[in-house]
């Protein structure tokens, strides 16, 4: 129990650590593979899909990204070119970040579960 | 009793193609051919689709997980305010088409609004007459070339003015790097696409026009069809959307864009 716990805890101070990507407003990220989609189930997939957190995302004046791993981003700004370089155990992987602090990890299961890792 | 997905305020639902909301509009002419499987066989330029097909006893359920977590691509489509096509006169339906996917699909990814030009896929494919041609031929010409913001390339003008070294380099910016091709008359494969939010580009021989599928739809009674967005503006069916009944939903030529180049709003 008690190393669940010291666990939990740690992982809660991961996600309010340094920003993994360098931006000046509130970010979040999404990477995935489209071409296996198929293989999450329909409550991530939903998550990732939402309109919901976009919404949030917009009413907080931020920015977002929902990138296939494969995308070409050459052309796109720094932030979206850094997210795919943060390092990640798997997909489909969370970013989110606004000056001063963030997280990154995998994407949580369902849409609750997401909301509450970005509104931190 | 099985889930009805929401229908929006006076979005029609075509089970027959007799409906009167499939007559083309007035001065509109057929836009579709038949694809030729010589020139495009399937699984040639586009890679066949190779995904499991998702059982038809999970739609329900997975329909009614979509609509309560607002994550249809039409609620994406609303959020941002994304007009839909109007090929105004011309025969570019199947040019429409796909590019309404590409910019659903960068709406979906955070690139925001961008209206792309059909007529800079279609006119100089077909030497710059209003002709018809079909889907999967305009997504091989868009994953080659890409395609122009209509802010450089008016979309439905078919003129070689627009043809210029500048405008052939933004359009370098909307290129379609993955997709998938579908089999012919397999609603299966569709459904499956539209339960993973993938837009599809399908042409029905009977309607002899080419349309963006969007979202999978439950008709109550394990009946199931799809959310189309059509080409004829914002006054066709509600905000240019309709409902197909299965029969007629299944596909006579289907191609499915899934990642196109993350390129911010141009300038």
């Amino acid at each position: 129990m008690a190393i669940i716990l010291l666990a939990l805890l740690f992982s809660a101070n991961l996600n309010s650590d340094a920003p993994p990507i360098s931006v000046d407003k509130y970010t979040v990220v999404i990477i995935e593979e489209t071409e296996t989609r198929h293989h999450l189930p329909k409550s991530q997939l939903s998550a990732i899909n939402s309109s919901v957190w976009r919404d949030y995302v917009k009413e907080n004046n931020g920015q977002w990204r929902v990138l296939d791993q494969h995308a070409d981003t050459s052309e796109d700004y720094d932030w979206v070119k850094q997210s795919l370089e943060v390092k990640r155990n798997g997909l489909p992987w969370l970013i989110f970040a606004n000056k001063e602090r963030g997280g990154s990890m995998p994407l949580p299961e369902n849409l609750e579960l997401l909301m509450s890792e970005i509104k931190q | 009793m099985s889930f009805k997905s929401e229908i929006y305020n006076g979005e029609p639902i075509i089970l027959t193609g007799k409906e009167k909301t499939c007559k083309r509009p007035q001065g509109m002419r057929s836009g579709l051919e038949q694809r030729n499987f010589k020139q495009d066989p399937f699984g040639g330029f586009a890679k066949g689709f190779d995904m499991p097909i998702i059982p038809r006893d999970e739609w329900g359920e997975r329909i009614e997980e979509i609509e309560k977590t607002k994550s249809r691509l039409s609620d994406l489509s609303y959020q941002a305010n994304l007009r839909c096509q109007d090929q105004n006169g011309t025969n570019y339906c199947w040019a429409n088409a796909p590019v309404y996917c590409v910019q659903i699909l960068r709406l979906a990814s955070g690139l925001g609004v961008e209206y792309l030009s059909p007529a800079s896929v279609a006119a100089p494919m077909k030497g710059y007459k209003n002709k018809g041609g079909y889907g999967t031929q305009a997504l091989k010409y868009i994953a080659e070339n890409g395609i122009v913001p209509t802010k450089h390339w008016p979309c439905n003008a078919i003129s070689k003015k627009y043809y210029t070294e500048e405008n052939l380099e933004s359009a370098k910016n909307y290129i379609v790097t993955e997709w998938y091709d579908l089999a012919a008359e397999n609603f299966e494969q569709l459904m499956t696409c539209m339960l993973l939010r993938i837009p599809t580009v399908v042409g029905y021989y009977w309607w002899r026009h080419q349309v963006s599928a969007i979202d999978p739809i439950s008709l109550g009674d394990e009946k199931y069809g799809i959310r189309i967005r059509n080409s004829w503006g914002m006054n066709y069916g509600k905000d240019g959307y309709a409902i197909l009944g299965e029969k007629i939903a299944t596909p006579d030529d289907a191609v499915a864009p899934r990642v196109a180049i993350s390129y911010p709003n141009s300038p």
